[in-house]
């Protein structure tokens, strides 16, 4: 094959144009190839004109365009609406964040208080320890505390208190959980003082807000109606003493009591 | 899908689809070689089309656009069926390429053929068929045909030319003679 034929078969392969004709007319062999190829693309052609798309395949097309278009509304609906909630939800999300942050100080806030006031309450209520009150009577703080144990759920240890006599204990309710209690009496002076012991187990409150006893800071202090109440956090339980003492005197009962 | 392209007011999806719907059907049928298959592809290519409507650049080139989409769909569905399109690559240059056709005999009329151009069709690589195809039947440019099928020019030419040899041997049009 000479280099011109070559040259011109390989042109009219990649024409975009049309091939040539001068050397196309002048060579017998390249018009040769030309003209196989142009007959070959007429016959594919030729058939191609009976390869038509059918009436339903027609109205398939223009239901799945109707489809997706009905789909790309409800895309574009859906877009629209998460847009306009989320600008909506801006403000919800910044009351959300204010009450997720601020919620829980103030609930531990608040039921601290709801459990002062109920150990105030019950000091009252059970104070003086009569024998009606006691679920345990007993002096010896092992046979309380497995009362607890069993009763309450807890492991409530019992600090020996200076000058103060273990008398017993029982099962109270503290703001809708179960709390020990157990009674002391302290005679001093010839005057027996009631002096509760509540034990139970911490729910997020927050009694941090509560003033540090100034001798024993690791104290929390509160007085109400006439009852003081030292609170502190051991072993994973809120331990408060209640009496009608003030708190260092209560401090001191702890620290002195020596076990 | 409404929205008018700003080279060509006033088309749309619909427009493109009724100008190249039986473009796209023929080359489905070319490439699946079935009816129904043929009409599964279009459908499932028309979805797609609808889908990247907006990345549709020019009402211009909007055949050879949906073609590609089609190529790319059958690709797609050929993969998942775990059959391979055999892809050759063919050098323009090659001298059993450019080799002399010399027909030896009369061809019959167009008509007798047409059904057994589209059986021989049938049996060509769909790699070099679907390129015969784009060229000599939807007569895209070699370089939009390139475009299509993601291959350089220079193979698509050539797929192109094996078609047509294979395809007069298969149909007794003539044997290549040496150069």
């Amino acid at each position: 094959m000479q280099d011109r034929c070559r040259e011109f078969r390989r042109s009219l392969l990649l024409s975009e144009s049309g091939p040539k004709p001068a050397h196309a007319l002048g060579c017998n062999r390249c018009h040769a190839f030309e003209a196989s190829l142009r007959q070959t693309q007429l016959l594919v052609r030729a058939a191609a004109e009976n390869l038509q798309p059918s009436e339903a395949l027609r109205r398939r097309v223009v239901e799945t365009v109707e489809r997706e278009r009905s789909r790309a509304d409800v895309r574009r609906r859906t877009r629209s609406r998460l847009r306009v909630g989320l600008v909506a939800a801006g403000p919800v999300a910044m009351a959300a964040v204010i009450v997720l942050v601020l919620a829980p100080a103030w609930f531990g806030q608040h039921r601290a208080d709801k459990i002062c006031a109920g150990l105030v309450d019950d000091f009252f209520e059970f104070a003086p320890a009569g024998p009606e009150k006691l679920q345990v009577a007993s002096a010896d703080p092992a046979a309380v505390e497995a009362f607890f144990a069993r009763h309450v759920r807890i492991a409530a240890r019992l600090p020996p208190l200076r000058e103060a006599v273990l008398s017993g204990g029982r099962r109270c309710d503290l703001d809708g959980r179960p709390a020990a209690l157990a009674f002391f009496e302290r005679n001093g002076l010839g005057v027996a003082t009631p002096i509760s012991l509540f034990a139970f187990e911490p729910r997020g409150e927050d009694f941090s807000k509560l003033a540090p006893v100034p001798s024993a800071p690791r104290y929390r202090q509160l007085s109400l109606r006439g009852v003081t109440v030292i609170l502190w956090q051991e072993r994973g339980l809120v331990y408060a003493l209640a009496g009608a003492l003030d708190a260092p005197e209560l401090v001191q009962l702890l620290e002195e009591g020596g076990r | 899908m409404e929205v008018a392209r700003p080279e060509a007011p006033g088309s749309t999806l619909e427009e493109v689809l009724g100008a190249h719907l039986a473009t796209l059907y023929r080359t489905a049928r070319v490439l699946t070689g079935e009816a129904h298959a043929a009409e599964d592809l279009v459908q499932e290519s028309v979805v797609k089309a609808c889908r990247a409507w907006d990345q549709l650049r020019s009402a211009h080139s909007a055949k050879a656009w949906l073609l590609k989409i089609g190529h790319r769909t059958f690709l797609n569905i050929r993969r998942d069926e775990a059959r391979r399109v055999p892809l050759v690559d063919l050098d323009i240059d090659d001298e059993d390429l450019l080799a002399d056709a010399l027909p030896t005999q009369e061809p019959p009329a167009v008509d007798e053929l047409s059904e057994a151009v589209t059986v021989a069709l049938g049996e060509l690589p769909v790699g070099f068929r679907e390129a015969l195809w784009l060229l000599d039947v939807e007569e895209l440019k070699i370089s939009e045909a390139a475009e299509v099928l993601d291959l350089p020019p220079g193979t698509v030419a050539s797929r192109a030319h094996r078609a047509r040899q294979k395809l007069r041997v298969l149909l007794e049009l003539g044997e290549r003679g040496g150069s």
